[in-house]
């Protein structure tokens, strides 16, 4: 380690690869994280049945070697469910984060940017904010309709203005920054100064605030879909499979747990990924 | 004048806040000859940093007139302001809040290359960064480092380089050693020398270090709270002072040598207000020579001697001039 | 020469970091008399508030550690006394100011407070008898009494400072500890808050070992000067005889490096280089790559500070040829 300190043409996220990299926690927790994208990804090639194959020989079987995680009460593979299911997750989790991230980062220029867009903005997204978010959730869904297309813009509506309020606090204070009042000064214009300077340093924030809002959406996810009003069935969805699963409970209870435990690890993971990228991040820990 | 570079004629900067109008920069008038160093002292809220700033259009003036190279700059377009920056740049205190901390020494020293569009590729930008590092003693292994593997000095470098990429011909300098080690101060003063020799360069240099202006200006403008309270040529201004204030700040540098029948001017109190000052000498309060007259009207600067400019009352009374 | 109030002995702290180990201070040795005022100058880095910290046994451990060395205040060790025992001598017998007035003083709390505390926590005062002592302590540096009720917010640098020092002083120290006092302040400032501290050591005899990077505030407020680079004092004695007759190439630097007031000089001779990497210091002499005269010898061997004349220490093999 110390040897690659001395070497000069370390880029600052350079040194944030190698922090999160002493961080064994966070790093576990990417390896999880990139595996579930693998397996969201490859789930043809991995399942080793179709998510939908239904075998009334097999109904509700313990795990085995066939069925490593047991069937559920159509006979159906619940390790083939819970690959294929990884892909709704993955894809709600973050398309909303990549659409509110989007979406709120820009809100939150504007508005940083001209005063006069600053009031209706964040008033605007303050009233998002302040209905709880299952009541808000559920109304959008119901008026727009349910599907998978209307629960991710649902979701992303409700995590818009967390991602505005916090790219406008940070390029509110990086304008003051010195370094930006010297590029004003080198005769740079508003476009360079975001493009360059300002976007590239508030990155930090917003990242941390992607990896801990994936998982907060990815539970949001389930639990809508869990009360009825997210994916539909036969979808495998985790959180469809929970409350499908919750009437065996007390007989067979693989069908909720599992599906569970797949939700726990996800967005367990995505936690410590965010917590260790925050503390990569923050050059106050540098030394 | 055809050697004046910079002509600054009432210059006044004022800011809003809560409780009143904020007088940064009260009615500053002076000239800077083409090549020379102008030095600005003052105590921290003098006005100093604004008047800089305020002078290169990194914030509006109030009122005033600002004439640069013969042409009255006061009011530009966006696009004469742009073409502008490439003359008149900047140097500041901070070599650490300055540099953005996410760019390279190369990156950092290429930007006013790209804001000004003025390399065709990207060999020739390399080429001039190159070029400019070896000028202000950046060794080229340096090009892919980031600010926060170097020391102040070298990131003082990295400022100094961005500053003359352009070739402007006119700098303002804020504070541009405070920052360093005495070591390191002597090398960037030294820099800053030779480039002003080699390229001509006039200075505006800011700095609160009476020793560092001393030894850089030829002209010294002290400011009190806004206002310029004495002006004259460098080496004069240290032999005779006749502004209350100068006296007291020169008496306070502490020395390597001090004369042991030398008694310190000490100065009762600290700054007043600067938000909404009363038509008065500024100074007056502290001043153990302020009469009646200072607190109700506010001196104008007046020569005393040739080139030696006071604005004080009881100038000539107090100097038995 | 007066008695010694405090006699650091051969003290070496490192910081042990993850991948590296700083090695702060080298083995330095000093000591600071009776009512005597010393002055330790160096540049960022050269470990002079290290030293200062390992006084008050204030180093952050972890990661810090004083790894060798004594420190004896009035015969005592320092080193070896538990953290109760420490607790009872800073504030008390031993005083520190800290160069940041702004950060230094709760902001929640109003000064006369902050300043009671202290005479609370090292006498056995009541209420009364505390408010008084503070409202002394307060007239005594400057501050009028009955702003005792206002909170740090409305004092500015230069009172901030005034209060540390009363905070400083609230319980009579033997020895204050004055880590670059006047850095934050402005020169006229500077030389109010320079003669306070001047006539408060003279009117309460007490020792003041004054840590600076600037020459004129320890040629004009002490007796001795110790210079300190990389960790090791590299010079020391009387500050006139070492000024007059400065021995060690860094010292001569430092002083080429001043810009003059009294002599015009159209180019200053700095040193070349930079301070060297205190993770990696030169197994010789920590000077070696920025001297003018290193030699071989310089590179190999760590020189040790030897009297030149009475009182004067330098450390540099080639002090002897230049005497000579």
């Amino acid at each position: 380690m110390a040897k690659q300190r001395k070497e000069y043409g370390k880029s600052q996220w350079l040194m944030v690869w190698y922090k999160l990299c002493e961080n064994k926690f966070a790093l576990i927790s990417l390896a999880i994280v990139v595996l579930m994208i693998l397996m969201a990804i490859f789930a043809p090639l991995i399942a080793p049945y179709p998510y939908d194959e239904q075998n009334y020989d097999a109904v509700m079987v313990d795990p085995s070697l066939e069925h490593p995680f047991g069937t559920d009460q159509f006979g159906r593979d619940i390790l083939s469910r819970i690959i294929y299911g990884s892909r709704y997750t993955i894809f709600i989790g973050f398309g909303c984060m990549i659409a509110s991230g989007i979406v709120g980062v820009t809100l939150g220029i504007l508005a940083a940017y001209y005063p006069k867009l600053d009031n209706p903005i964040m008033r605007f997204l303050d009233v998002f904010g302040s209905i709880p978010d299952m009541p808000l959730l559920m109304c959008l869904i119901l008026i727009m309709g349910l599907n998978l297309r209307n629960l991710l813009i649902a979701l992303a509506i409700y995590y818009t203005p967390g991602y505005a309020r916090i790219t406008r606090s940070k390029v509110l204070s990086l304008r003051n920054e010195e370094y930006v009042e010297a590029s004003i000064a080198l005769g740079a214009s508003d476009r360079h100064i975001l493009i360059r300077h300002i976007l590239p340093n508030a990155m930090a924030p917003i990242i941390v605030r992607f990896t801990l809002s994936t998982g907060g959406s990815i539970l949001e996810a389930a639990a809508l879909s869990f009360i009825g009003l997210g994916i539909q069935a036969p979808a495998p969805e985790w959180g469809l499979m929970i409350s499908q699963g919750k009437q065996f409970l007390s007989s067979y209870w693989y069908m909720a747990i599992i599906p569970g435990v797949a939700i726990i690890i996800l967005t367990y993971a995505l936690n410590y990924m965010g917590d260790g990228l925050r503390d990569a991040l923050d050059p106050r820990l540098n030394h | 004048m055809e050697n004046i570079m910079l002509s600054v004629k009432d210059l006044k900067k004022y800011f809003n806040t809560s409780s009143g109008t904020l007088h940064a920069v009260d009615n500053v008038s002076f000239d800077i000859q083409k090549g020379t160093t102008l030095g600005v002292v003052g105590e921290s809220g003098c006005g100093k940093s604004t008047l800089g700033r305020t002078v290169l259009h990194l914030l509006p003036a109030t009122s005033g007139q600002i004439v640069f190279n013969g042409r009255d700059i006061s009011k530009v377009s966006k696009r004469e302001l742009h073409e502008l920056r490439k003359e008149m740049q900047i140097i500041f205190q901070d070599p650490f809040s300055s540099i953005d901390p996410r760019m390279s020494v190369e990156q950092l020293i290429a930007e006013p290359l790209q804001i000004h569009k003025l390399a065709r590729s990207k060999d020739e930008i390399r080429k001039k960064v190159h070029e400019v590092m070896d000028i202000v003693g950046l060794a080229s292994r340096l090009a892919n480092s980031y600010a926060h593997e170097l020391d102040g000095g070298r990131r003082q470098r990295i400022g100094i380089g961005r500053a003359i990429i352009l070739n402007p011909s006119f700098i303002v300098c804020d504070e541009p050693v405070s920052a360093l080690d005495v070591s390191i101060q002597a090398q960037i003063l030294n820099l800053m020398q030779d480039l002003q020799q080699e390229r001509q360069l006039t200075y505006i240099f800011i700095t609160h270090n009476l020793s560092v202006v001393k030894h850089i200006s030829k002209d010294i403008m002290v400011m009190y709270l806004g206002c310029t309270v004495e002006t004259c040529d460098a080496k004069e201004l240290f032999k005779k002072q006749y502004h209350p204030y100068t006296k007291a700040l020169i008496s306070a540098i502490p020395r390597t040598n001090p004369d042991p029948n030398h008694k310190r001017i000490l100065l009762k109190g600290e700054l007043t207000s600067p938000i909404d000052p009363p038509d008065a000498c500024r100074f007056a309060p502290r001043c153990n020579y302020a009469c009646e007259e200072c607190h109700r009207r506010a001196p104008a600067l007046e020569e005393v001697e040739p080139g030696h400019f006071v604005a004080c009352h009881r100038v000539r009374e107090i100097n038995g001039l | 020469m007066g008695e010694q109030l405090l006699a650091i002995n051969d003290l070496e702290v490192r910081y042990v970091l993850r991948s590296s180990t700083v090695e702060a201070v080298n083995g330095i040795t000093l000591h600071v008399d009776k009512g005597e005022s010393v002055g330790l100058v160096g540049e960022t880095g050269a470990g002079k508030t290290t030293t200062a910290l390992s006084i008050m046994g204030l180093v952050p451990n972890p990661p810090g550690k004083v790894t060798k060395g004594e420190i004896l205040f009035n015969g005592e060790d320092l080193l070896k006394k538990d953290d109760k025992a420490m607790r009872g001598i800073r504030g008390a017998n031993i005083s520190m100011i800290f160069q940041d007035p702004m950060t230094s003083l709760n902001p929640l709390m109003t000064v006369g407070d902050q300043i009671k505390e202290v005479i609370q926590l090292h006498n056995d005062f009541n209420h009364e008898q505390a408010l008084q002592r503070t409202k002394e302590m307060l007239e005594l540096v400057g501050i009028p009494g009955d702003r005792y009720n206002e909170y740090p917010h409305q004092f500015s640098g230069g009172m901030k400072q005034r209060v540390l020092i009363a905070i400083a002083l609230a319980c009579n120290p033997k020895l204050l500890i004055a880590d670059e006092p006047t850095s934050a302040l402005d020169v006229t400032i500077q030389a109010q808050i320079l003669e306070l501290i001047g006539q408060l050591q003279e009117k309460f005899g007490m020792s003041l070992l004054l840590i600076t990077h600037d020459l004129g505030v320890v040629a004009e407020t002490c007796k001795r000067v110790m210079v300190m680079y990389a960790g090791s004092i590299v010079e020391s004695g009387p500050v006139r005889t070492v000024y007059d007759n400065m021995l060690h190439p860094y010292t001569i630097g430092l002083f080429g490096s001043l810009p003059n007031l009294d002599v015009d000089t159209d180019r200053l001779e700095p040193i070349k280089g930079m301070m060297p990497d205190p993770t990696n210091l030169p197994t010789g002499c920590a000077f070696c790559d920025r001297c003018p005269n290193a030699t071989d010898r310089c590179v190999k061997e760590r020189p040790v500070l030897t009297e030149v004349e009475p009182g004067h220490l330098v450390a540099c093999f080639h002090v002897s040829d230049k005497e000579g």
